[in-house]
């Protein structure tokens, strides 16, 4: 992959996976999580928006400490494809781990790092971030719903070939129902990352997610209500 | 360090105290050895010095006791029979686990010996050892004696309790080792803290009794022990009653995370690369209000939530189970539990 490609962005199903609710009586809950998520990704680099969408596949793991202390771990990975001229298709993997500590039942402050690839034919270009933010978690009273809301910074975003971004977030929001052990959330997910213009114009690209993400849980209890 | 040693040298060389045991020790040995050389006119006066209240320096129970002793010894070789029992028996009020050995003494000179402790009618316990005991397969051991044909009662009981464990009551002759598997009358393990053993005796030769105590600590050594579960909170139960308030507030947080997808696809995107997945926000949002007026159209009437009702008893009764396991390991840890008996400050008639 060279400077000049577009740069895709794969979906990330640990996000996903930091989602999982943390309530439990057990002292640990281990839960198991696969995901599918269209992604859209858009970059400019001086010469037009640049567009290219996929289905990536995800799955991971989820441990709850207590619930106080949750760590996940996932992995995802799948293809991006464009129709733009002299762009090309490009497979993404990811692999990632975050932690998060529970202070109280609605709120989740989460600390993360992430590496990706990109590849096509000719190249591979690695992304490593590491990333810090809270997640508000809603519960419905009246049927096992939850609400997510969650924002995170990406203090460190390291690329191969690329200055280090001027803006570096992440922001999702979605729903979950759960039945039992088993949930099921969809949810709406946003990268964003505003590069500097190193002398050939500002680097921009973002991507965005619709995520679908089943779970199962073992131990502990489900969420309310 | 050698000025530090010479030092501590001169301290206790220079200890009055130290310095007199040591003289009625030199004593001592000097009349043993005369004895040893049957020289017995010249190991009594040295003996008889030793336990004459002019006597100047320190003397110890045990020198004393040893003393006497070798002074019954001694008056029992020279045929004077009444003072060497009467010796004996000195040594025998003081120390009533002394003993003549067989092997080392003449049996003229044991005969004196028995026919003191006959005489003489005191029992006592030894200092208890420290040591661990493993209750599931060890005893502790309390060694006590009377003098003669006694009947004897040896009682374990805490410091600050009343309960007694009678470890021996019988009719005892000389030296017994009693054993004690660490438990209460109750069939519970001993809890720490200060034990006293004592031992009273009535002679069934004389009309007389005597007592004695000592006193041990116990502590216990056990595996560290699981906490269980607290209570639920009601963070942790579900509703189990429908409220409407509760439908209006479920609409609130639909709408909240509507607003938050919505707000996420226009203010936290990059508004140069275009509409930043509005469609896919757009679909959360419709599925969070969605949530959101079904629950409030869910709520109008205010009822029970029979399945919340079942979920919370199943969150009691996992509780319990999983208290119930721990409570079950924890007991399991506590019968591991090891006895850690030390000697303690204290001694009694």
């Amino acid at each position: 992959m060279t400077r000049g490609d577009p740069i895709p962005v794969a979906s990330g199903i640990l996000l996903c996976l930091a989602l999982a609710p943390a309530a439990g009586i057990a002292q640990i809950t281990v839960s198991g999580t696969a995901g599918v998520s269209l992604a859209e990704h858009r970059v400019d680099i001086g010469n037009g928006i640049e567009e290219s969408r996929g289905l990536l596949f995800g799955a991971g793991g989820v441990v709850a400490f207590r619930s106080r202390l949750e760590i996940s771990i996932g992995v995802a990975g799948g293809s991006l494809s464009t129709d733009a001229a002299g762009a090309e298709n490009r497979d993404v993997g990811e692999v990632g781990i975050e932690a998060s500590f529970v202070p109280v039942r609605w709120l989740a402050l989460q600390g993360s790092a992430r590496s990706r690839a990109y590849s096509t034919a000719i190249a591979r270009q690695h992304w490593t971030t590491v990333g810090v933010g809270a997640e508000v978690r809603l519960d419905f009273a009246t049927s096992p719903v939850r609400g997510v809301l969650r924002g995170d910074l990406l203090p460190v975003v390291a690329v191969n070939g690329l200055p280090g971004p001027d803006v570096a977030l992440t922001a999702a929001a979605g729903m979950e129902y759960r039945s039992g052990s088993i949930a099921g959330g969809l949810f709406y997910e946003l990268e964003r990352y505003d590069f500097p213009d190193v002398g050939t114009g500002r680097r921009l690209e973002q991507v965005t997610k619709l995520t679908f993400r089943f779970t199962v849980r073992r131990g502990g209890r489900a969420s309310r209500p | 360090m050698r000025r530090l040693v010479l030092g501590l040298t001169l301290v206790v060389a220079a200890s009055p105290s130290a310095r007199a045991q040591t003289e009625t020790g030199d004593q001592l040995r000097q009349a043993e050895d005369l004895y040893e050389r049957l020289e017995i006119e010249r190991a009594v006066p040295l003996l008889r010095q030793v336990v004459a209240t002019s006597w100047p320096h320190a003397v110890t129970q045990d020198q004393r006791v040893e003393a006497y002793t070798y002074l019954g010894a001694s008056l029992a070789l020279l045929g004077m029979g009444d003072s060497a029992a009467m010796y004996f028996r000195s040594a025998i009020e003081r120390d009533p686990f002394t003993d003549l050995d067989a092997q080392r003494f003449t049996p003229a000179q044991v005969a004196l010996f028995r026919q003191a402790r006959r005489l003489t009618f005191a029992v006592a316990v030894r200092p208890v050892a420290a040591g661990r005991v493993d209750p599931r397969t060890e005893r502790a051991t309390f060694t006590v004696v009377t003098t003669h044909r006694a009947s004897l009662r040896v009682e374990l009981r805490p410091a600050d309790e009343k309960g007694a464990v009678e470890l021996f009551h019988d009719v005892n002759d000389g030296l017994r080792e009693v054993r004690w598997d660490g438990l209460l009358p109750d069939g519970r393990l001993a809890p720490p803290g200060r034990y006293e053993l004592g031992v009273v005796g009535r002679s069934q030769l004389l009309a007389r009794s005597d007592s004695m105590r000592v006193y041990f600590t116990v502590a216990h050594e056990t595996p560290p022990l699981e906490d269980t579960l607290p209570d639920l909170s009601p963070a942790q139960l579900l509703p189990e009653r429908l409220l409407v308030a509760a439908g209006a507030k479920d609409l609130i947080k639909g709408l909240v995370i509507a607003a938050g997808a919505l707000a996420v696809s226009s203010v936290a995107v990059n508004r140069d690369l275009g509409r930043g997945g509005r469609a896919l926000a757009i679909a959360v949002g419709a599925t969070a209000g969605i949530a959101g007026v079904t629950a409030l159209l869910n709520a109008r009437h205010e009822r029970d939530l029979p399945a919340n009702i079942a979920e919370n008893g199943r969150r009691r009764v996992a509780r319990a189970a999983a208290n119930a396991s721990i409570a079950h390991r924890n007991a399991e840890k506590i019968a591991e539990t090891v006895l850690i008996i030390r000697p303690a400050a204290g001694v009694g008639p």
